[in-house]
């Protein structure tokens, strides 16, 4: 198929496809949602030309999202996660998240015992990931540590910010140490255009960068860390989206009518077999996270019918999204400028030296929830002037 | 005839020939009384529920007092309650998840967390390489505890092997969780997993296994008559075996002044509290309860915040606020008390013999406060020290 590069064409080609899907209970959301590496697969081409273009569309669709989706929303997707059997997925992620990054806070810290430190957690949602690190911090009482660390949380809402702010203003750590900490209620997008260059340590993310259909918010995020910067992102991965030929199977267990399906299936010339030849280019554990992925979309799509009482149509959320295979988000981490191979951080940065794996899956039997540490450039620790 | 006047006449009636301060001894009385407490909250989406919810221990305080011959009629009469209240819960799944905020789902995270790296660190410290573990969740649910405890030996590829000679128990009343508890624990690879569809009672009496770790989480605070139960812990620990309980505490229901102050701070209509107040009159009496520690006090505010806002969120949602059924009472205590109660039964809290225990583990204080300045979440070790 030709693909599409015209910003005209791709938007009624988006709408096209939004139009098929109409009658699906979980809305399908933009195809710009999707990780742009995979908008070839589904006919769309990115150019030097279109690319801002397509990424500010992709952004906008997210945000009026985030707008229309209420507490009611999440409660459904809460429920479908667990249905899913995913519903511990972020507790553990977080935890994991928390684990490795109080490992390099104290490594970065008994290597320098004058630093002070700078730690930001990048959609920090309702502080969730800061929280394990103060649970390790109590478990193993680094009350030090904390003497010499500063959390910035980043998140565009309120609420959470006010949610974050309680749990760590009475965490138990706080009997033994003041927790400075510095909450910024913006977008992840506007925190990476306005943050000045060096002015973090460590950068912490979980379940966030799969709402990123492009890798350009990398290099701001590298730029921000110090030399010797670190980084720790927790978040899903799934290459559910990658061809229409999977999505066609998700819209099936969607409800979708024939004449959409069938409207899909010509724009996208799906054969017979497509998807499971498709299939059989990913690992096992990459096929069990696609399993589970359909599973949990179809389970939110019905809690969104079952809560229909609740909750409006327009507070249903979209379920394409930006993610993808774990080796891509690496990948992308690499061309960023990040060293994301264990042995040559061991070889060359003193906080990696005792960890015996960076690239960390949480659940044994798929690939759905991965945590991964990285650093910005090879090199020794500075010390302090 | 209004409700209202249909309430006041029942109760006017069951009071006519007994004094005001009367405690209930006769098993007929205490029902007929706890069903005339239903009524103060009657038709509304948050509700007492039945006394016999309290810790049994304060019974006295709601004008039941047990003895020989009542005890095990009320004891009876309480799981009857749980039962219904458990059936209830897996019909209407909103039940329990309108009950969870964002605080509570992230306070049982952060004990899951502190209950999962103290087991690692017990099985860490007393492993020789082949030694096998029994571990036994009560009132397992979906597996949270059990799935973050196999989660932490996965991830460490140093204690990733531990799991082939660990064998889970698994007891819970639902099927249907205890089917995906087992389901996400088997991906670990553990060397067994048992399930039982019981109470955690009925388990503790009939099995004939003996527990390295048992488990509960947030689950002790709805046994009024928790002493039996942990007279039966104590039986299925193997020596040197650690009960790990991640629970609320709270001093909300030990004493009906605290809910009366809940009620007025719901806005419940003033017949309705003055209804409350008729039932226990001089029992509402402030000093009568033994002065609490500034933590206790702020925990019993704690959770009366909790109620309150779920209330407010229940009429604020809009939407048949009516079909909501919620209970207020349990049997919480304070982590002073829960500690009393472990040692009553002979298990060792104090965290320098546990730690002397297990020389090589790092372990956290014990108890565990959760919250500053509060005692609403604590996690409490506790262990045998040999053969009772």
């Amino acid at each position: 198929m030709d693909l599409i590069t015209n910003l005209s064409d791709i938007k009624a080609f988006d709408e096209r496809i939004t139009r098929a899907c109409s009658d699906i209970r979980y809305p399908i959301g933009s195809i710009l949602r999707i990780a742009g590496q995979y908008l070839a697969n589904w006919g769309i081409g990115v150019t030097e030309e279109n690319k801002e273009a397509i990424e500010a569309l992709s952004l906008r669709s997210y945000q009026d999202e985030w707008k229309r989706t209420t507490g009611t929303t999440h409660d459904a997707i809460i429920r479908a996660t667990e249905l899913a059997g995913f519903e511990r997925g972020n507790t553990y992620m977080n935890s994991v998240v928390g684990d490795v990054a109080v490992d390099l806070m104290f490594a970065m810290a008994e290597y320098d015992k004058t630093r002070t430190f700078r730690l930001c957690d990048i959609g920090a949602g309702s502080g969730e990931t800061t929280k394990a690190i103060l649970d390790r911090i109590e478990y193993w009482k680094l009350y030090e540590l904390m003497e010499r660390f500063e959390f910035t949380l980043i998140e565009p809402s309120r609420k959470n910010l006010n949610i974050a702010g309680d749990k760590i203003e009475t965490h138990r750590v706080t009997e033994q140490v003041e927790i400075k900490f510095i909450p910024i209620g913006c977008t992840t997008h506007k925190f990476l255009e306005r943050v000045g260059k060096g002015q973090y340590d460590l950068a912490i993310s979980s379940a966030v960068f799969h709402h990123m259909s492009f890798p350009g918010y990398l290099q701001p995020i590298r730029e921000a860390l110090a030399e010797d910067g670190v980084v720790v992102i927790g978040d899903w991965y799934t290459t559910i989206w990658k061809y229409p030929a999977f999505v066609a199977e998700v819209l099936k267990r969607l409800g979708i009518g024939r004449y959409g399906l069938n409207d899909f299936i010509q724009m996208f010339d799906i054969r017979e077999g497509d998807a499971s030849r498709l299939e059989k280019e990913l690992t096992p554990e990459q096929q069990e996270t696609n399993k589970r992925m359909i599973a949990y979309v179809y389970n939110i799509g019905n809690e969104f019918v079952r809560m229909s009482s609740r909750m409006g149509p327009e507070e249903r959320a979209e379920f394409l999204e930006a993610h993808e295979a774990f080796d891509d988000r690496i990948g992308k981490l690499e061309d960023a400028g990040f060293v994301m191979d264990l042995k040559e951080l061991k070889d060359k940065h003193t906080a990696f030296v005792n960890m015996p794996n960076n690239k960390i899956r949480v659940d044994p039997k798929n690939d759905a929830a991965m945590v991964v540490a990285g650093a910005k450039v090879p090199g020794k620790l500075r010390k302090a002037a | 005839m209004t409700a209202k006047a249909k309430i006041n006449d029942g109760t006017a009636e069951f009071f006519r020939t007994r004094p005001a301060v009367e405690t209930f001894t006769d098993f007929n009385d205490i029902c007929e009384f706890d069903k005339n407490t239903w009524e103060v909250l009657k038709d509304l989406p948050i509700r007492t529920g039945s006394l016999l919810r309290v810790p049994s221990e304060y019974y006295e305080y709601w004008r039941i007092r047990i003895t020989e011959e009542n005890r095990q009629q009320l004891i009876d009469e309480h799981n009857r309650f749980r039962e219904q209240d458990y059936q209830e819960r897996e019909r209407d799944t909103d039940i329990s998840g309108r009950e969870k905020t964002s605080l509570s789902i992230s306070m049982r995270d952060s004990m899951t967390r502190f209950m999962a790296v103290i087991t690692k660190e017990l099985m860490q410290a007393s492993d020789d390489g082949k030694r096998e573990f029994n571990i036994l969740d009560l009132a397992t649910g979906a597996g949270q505890t059990v799935s973050a405890i196999a989660s932490a030996l996965w991830i460490d590829l140093t204690t990733r092997e531990l799991l082939e000679r660990t064998s889970f128990h698994l007891v819970d009343y639902s099927g249907r969780k205890l089917d995906r508890a087992e389901e996400e624990l088997r991906s670990y690879g553990p060397n067994r997993i048992e399930v039982y569809k019981k109470r955690d009672d009925i388990f503790l009496d009939i099995t004939p296994e003996r527990f390295d770790i048992v488990l509960s989480l947030c689950h002790f605070h709805k046994k009024p008559f928790l002493q039996d139960t942990l007279e039966r812990v104590y039986k299925v620990l193997a020596k040197k075996g650690v009960l790990i309980s991640g629970d609320w505490h709270s001093t909300l229901c030990n004493h009906p002044i605290y809910i009366l102050q809940l009620l007025e701070r719901m806005g419940i209509d003033a017949w309705r509290v003055n209804l409350f107040r008729d039932l226990f009159n001089e029992f509402l009496d402030p000093t009568s309860y033994p002065n609490m520690s500034y933590e206790e006090i702020r925990a019993v505010a704690d959770h009366q915040d909790y109620w309150a806002e779920l209330s407010y969120d229940i009429y604020a949602d809009g939407v048949m606020p009516m079909k909501s059924r919620h209970y207020v009472l349990g049997a919480f205590d304070t982590t002073k008390k829960r500690v009393e109660k472990l040692e009553h039964v002979g298990l060792v809290t104090d965290p320098d013999t546990i730690r002397k225990a297990f020389k090589n583990a790092r372990l956290p204080n014990n108890p565990q406060k959760m919250i500053c300045g509060s005692d609403r979440a604590s996690v409490i070790m506790a262990m045998k020290k040999g053969a009772k």
